[in-house]
């Protein structure tokens, strides 16, 4: 059985995101809060554009290794959940099954409408993402980047391939790396990440 | 209170709007991990810096919410705000003695707190931004202030194995 982007999108996307009485939102196994993209993006836009320009490149990693962190334990949460099992599984044959799957939880997250468009499994994948939260509000507070401005999305990119190809959890972090080629902040049609495995 | 809140998906541009507001959904893993880097970052005084975006993005979504639902009187406004900050998944907040001068605000359940003890363990000082800009935002709403115009304060922290975060507004 194939992955089924919709049956995932849908299911997920549906799914009560509410907070219980305590007021925390548990799900997948990690604790969730919805926050508004402006709210997100100016804790990482603001913070780089307060700092002197030597510090930019740094910064850059600090936001994405904070993705990275997020997205290897999230995204480790959910492939071991109830809901992962009973949605989700039946559809994973293979590692690259794992993996699109994932991609399909981000787009159901909100994060962002991305496909994966070249994969050589284990080795290299190709994301490419039409809308996304990031480079959206960069280009609406901003204008255009020279830089580009996916901080959150590099880190997830890298992380999915992780948890697919990797070693087992929680050893397997740090694997793959990414590269956003392209940035529609930078004025392309859209946003590119290659991901790849370090030698 | 029942909010009632508008909540969709947008599947085309895979998007979830809150009052028609576009909202993301991240773990207690990235928020704290980010709210890290911020604060460990050379040159800013990190805490202020997270304080004033989440007073200003609180101040925006909350006023949002107040007036698209059309609730009125201070009371009202603290309790829909509580209700909003829980129902995002951000924790419990009691604004039962807080008034137009100031006052407490007490967090029986925090999600940036429980989630930096959870991953990095007893805290030496608090660190519930989140909360702090909250009551900020909730308080200027309620009370017609400058949420530019409040010191927050958190006095107790249940990331330093606290009972409660406990947190202490002053006007200035």
């Amino acid at each position: 059985m194939a992955v089924n982007k919709n049956i995932i999108v849908n299911g997920v996307s549906q799914m009560n995101f509410n907070g219980n009485e305590r007021g925390l939102m548990e799900v997948f196994g990690v604790y969730l809060t919805s926050g508004t993209s402006s709210f997100y993006n100016n804790l990482s836009y603001r913070l780089i554009r307060s700092l002197d320009k030597s510090l930019i490149e740094e910064t850059e990693i600090l936001l994405v290794n904070a993705a990275k962190v997020c997205g290897y334990n999230t995204f480790h949460g959910i492939q071991t959940s109830v809901e992962w099992e009973g949605l989700i599984q039946p559809m994973v044959e293979n590692a690259t099954d794992k993996l699109l799957a994932s991609v399909e939880i981000c787009n159901a997250l909100g994060w962002v409408k991305w496909e994966i468009v070249d994969i050589n499994p284990g080795k290299k994948a190709v994301f490419r993402a039409y809308s996304g939260y990031e480079a959206e509000l960069y280009m609406k507070e901003y204008g255009n980047s020279k830089r580009p401005v996916c901080y959150m999305l590099q880190g997830v990119a890298s992380t999915l391939n992780d948890l697919s190809f990797g070693d087992t959890y929680p050893s397997g972090i740090y694997t793959f790396d990414t590269v956003e080629t392209k940035c529609r902040a930078k004025g392309d049609s859209y946003c590119e990440f290659v991901t790849t495995r370090n030698e | 209170m029942d909010l009632m809140l508008n909540k969709r998906f947008d599947a085309k541009e895979n998007k979830h709007f809150l009052e028609n507001m576009h909202f993301v959904l991240h773990c207690h893993h990235y928020n704290g991990a980010i709210h890290r880097a911020i604060v460990n970052t050379p040159f800013i005084d990190g805490k202020e810096f997270i304080f004033n975006i989440v007073a200003e993005d609180f101040y925006n979504t909350l006023g949002t919410v107040i007036k698209n639902k059309n609730i009125t009187g201070a009371n009202n406004i603290l309790n829909a705000c509580s209700l909003l900050y829980s129902s995002l998944g951000f924790g419990l907040m009691d604004f039962s003695n807080l008034s137009s001068s100031g006052g407490l605000a007490v967090s029986t359940s925090s999600h940036l707190a429980s989630g930096y003890l959870a991953k990095w363990g007893k805290q030496k000082a608090p660190v519930d931004d989140f909360g702090r800009g909250f009551i900020a935002a909730a308080w200027a709403l309620a009370y017609g202030k400058d949420y530019k115009r409040c010191k927050v304060t958190q006095t107790k922290c249940i990331s330093c194995e606290d009972a409660v975060c406990e947190f202490k507004l002053m006007e200035v």
